[in-house]
């Protein structure tokens, strides 16, 4: 019984998971690099930049993601601002995604040591080129671990767009379990098709940890060499 | 008073003024430096040395008074009316002719030691990557680690880190070096080799200020010694004198200490 509901629900349940996927990827592929930014102007010493920085993060960090999606997709309609369910959902996530990853890249980049920004300041090396060749690429193995932490919740929040009527794979999973009044299959496959995408996230990262803890190594090599 | 000089100074500080917060830390300062002179600063810990430098080269810029280095005003001529991003392009040029050589060294530890010399001139003085490793092959030589182009800074010595911190401030051919405590961070067998380096370079003609509590490599190197106290110059003379004979009770008691702690 089991077997044929699933197998009747299944490409339903599949078009969810399909559509989790590319939620999932679009949210990442634009709340990182706002959160970059955001987390740019905090470390750029720009008061004015720094400051509405600050407040965005702070604002989408302290409501609930939830709420922030019924705006999006009840609210801004009432300003002519009108967004499919999939927009809307995009939209929601993606700033509240945003506040949380300019928090975790902020502290990769507040882990570099102010002397490799003076160090490069004294050689006459602008900002940009200082980011680019001497903070990122020692910042971005540091951020890399918590940031996977972070995109594995971003993903599982991605099944708050099913509230908004997004046919997610909670979605696909959830309107299967109403119709048949069968809830235990179908949400058990949904939540193993959730485990596998954040499975092989956690996998990456175990990976990602293993390479900065090596890193960590010769960096504390470094200053135990340096500084007595 | 001072060393007479043919021409302008090299480095003219004119009444630098900084603070931080309720924190005085230059208290109106003004020096000039001839070009191929040695100058050592000396005074207590939070004395204003470290922030001195840092205002030289525009770090962090003074509060209040004026910096020329060789020449060229740091920010460019007020008569211009820069805007704040042509000020900000002028600092970068005025930094890159200005060494700085820190306490911890602040090599890039991603970088090869190679890396390290050759991505600021390629990067500010556009000059092309071969040109750039020939140049730093040969000041590598010069501070003798011409073998450790390959090497990571994690895997040197801290003498031989900061003798390639050297070598990179030099690889962008400035016209001044600013040198902040650069022994302070080394154990004491690792001293020597740094001074050697440094004494090469001011036997060389390089125009040198050098925040030390190296008393010896101040008194046979330097030109001039410069005594700070609170924010300000007190005492500045020939070395010797200074520390035979020095006139303010500020730097009696400050050489009295450090003699107590056998520097
Ligand atoms: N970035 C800063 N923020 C706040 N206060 C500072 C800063 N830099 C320096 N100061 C203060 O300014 C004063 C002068 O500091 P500075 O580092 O120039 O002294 P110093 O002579 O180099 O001392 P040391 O021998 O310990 O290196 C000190 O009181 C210090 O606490
Ligand atoms: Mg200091």
């Amino acid at each position: 019984m089991n077997v044929a509901l699933l197998a009747e629900y299944g490409p339903a349940l599949l078009e969810g998971f399909v559509t989790t996927l590319l939620l999932s990827a679009i949210v990442l592929a634009i709340a990182t690099p706002v959160g970059a930014l955001l987390a740019l102007m905090r470390e750029s010493g720009q008061p004015i930049l720094a400051a509405a920085a600050t407040v965005y993060v702070s604002v989408f960090r302290l409501v609930p993601a939830l709420l922030v999606l019924f705006f999006t997709f009840y609210a801004m309609p009432q300003f002519g601002i009108r967004f499919s369910p999939m927009g809307a959902a995009v939209l929601g996530l993606s700033i509240i995604g945003s506040a949380y990853l300019s928090e975790d890249i902020r502290g990769g980049l507040s882990a570099i040591d102010a002397g490799q920004y003076r160090a490069a300041k004294a050689l006459g090396l602008g900002w940009g080129h200082t980011m680019r060749r001497i903070i990122l690429p020692q910042a971005i193995p540091i951020i890399l671990p918590p940031y996977i932490t972070r995109a594995i919740i971003i993903v599982k929040s991605t099944s708050l767009a099913s509230i908004v009527a997004v046919a997610d794979l909670t979605g696909q999973a959830v309107r299967a379990a109403s119709i048949t009044y069968q809830p235990f299959p179908f949400l058990i496959t949904a939540g193993l098709l959730y485990l596998a995408i954040s499975g092989l996230l956690a996998v990456f990262q175990a990976w990602a940890e293993h390479r900065v803890s090596h890193e960590r190594r010769v960096a504390l090599r470094t200053r135990q060499a340096g500084a007595t | 008073m001072t060393t007479a000089s043919t021409g302008d100074p090299m480095v003219r500080a004119v009444d630098l003024h900084k603070r931080f917060g309720p924190v005085t830390a230059l208290d109106g300062v003004s020096l000039d430096v001839a070009a191929g002179e040695v100058v050592a600063i000396i005074g207590a810990s939070g004395s204003g040395k470290s922030t001195l430098l840092s205002c030289l080269n525009h770090l962090s810029p003074p509060d209040k008074g004026e910096v020329w280095v060789g020449g060229k005003r740091a920010g460019g001529d007020p008569a211009a009316r820069l805007s704040r991003r042509a000020v900000e392009a002028d600092l970068r040029r005025f930094r890159a002719d200005i060494g700085m050589v820190f306490q911890h060294f602040n090599l890039f530890p991603h970088f090869s030691v190679l890396q390290n010399l050759i991505e600021a001139p390629m990067a500010v003085r556009g000059r092309s990557r071969a040109e750039a490793t020939e140049h730093a092959r040969a000041l590598l030589a010069q501070v003798g680690l011409a073998d450790k182009e390959k090497a990571f800074p994690a895997e040197l010595s801290g003498g031989q880190q900061q003798r390639v911190a050297i070598a990179r401030a030099l690889a962008m051919k400035p016209a001044v070096m600013l040198f902040d405590e650069p022994t302070s961070a080394l154990d004491p067998e690792l001293v020597d080799e740094v001074l050697r380096v440094m004494r090469d370079l001011a036997r060389q003609g390089m125009t040198m200020l050098v925040v030390t509590h190296e008393m010896s490599f101040a008194e046979d190197v330097a030109d001039r010694l410069v005594f700070f106290d609170r924010g300000r110059i007190v005492e500045s003379g020939p070395p010797r004198e200074i520390l035979r004979t020095p006139q303010h009770e500020r730097t009696r008691s400050f050489l009295q200490r450090l003699l107590r702690r056998g520097a």
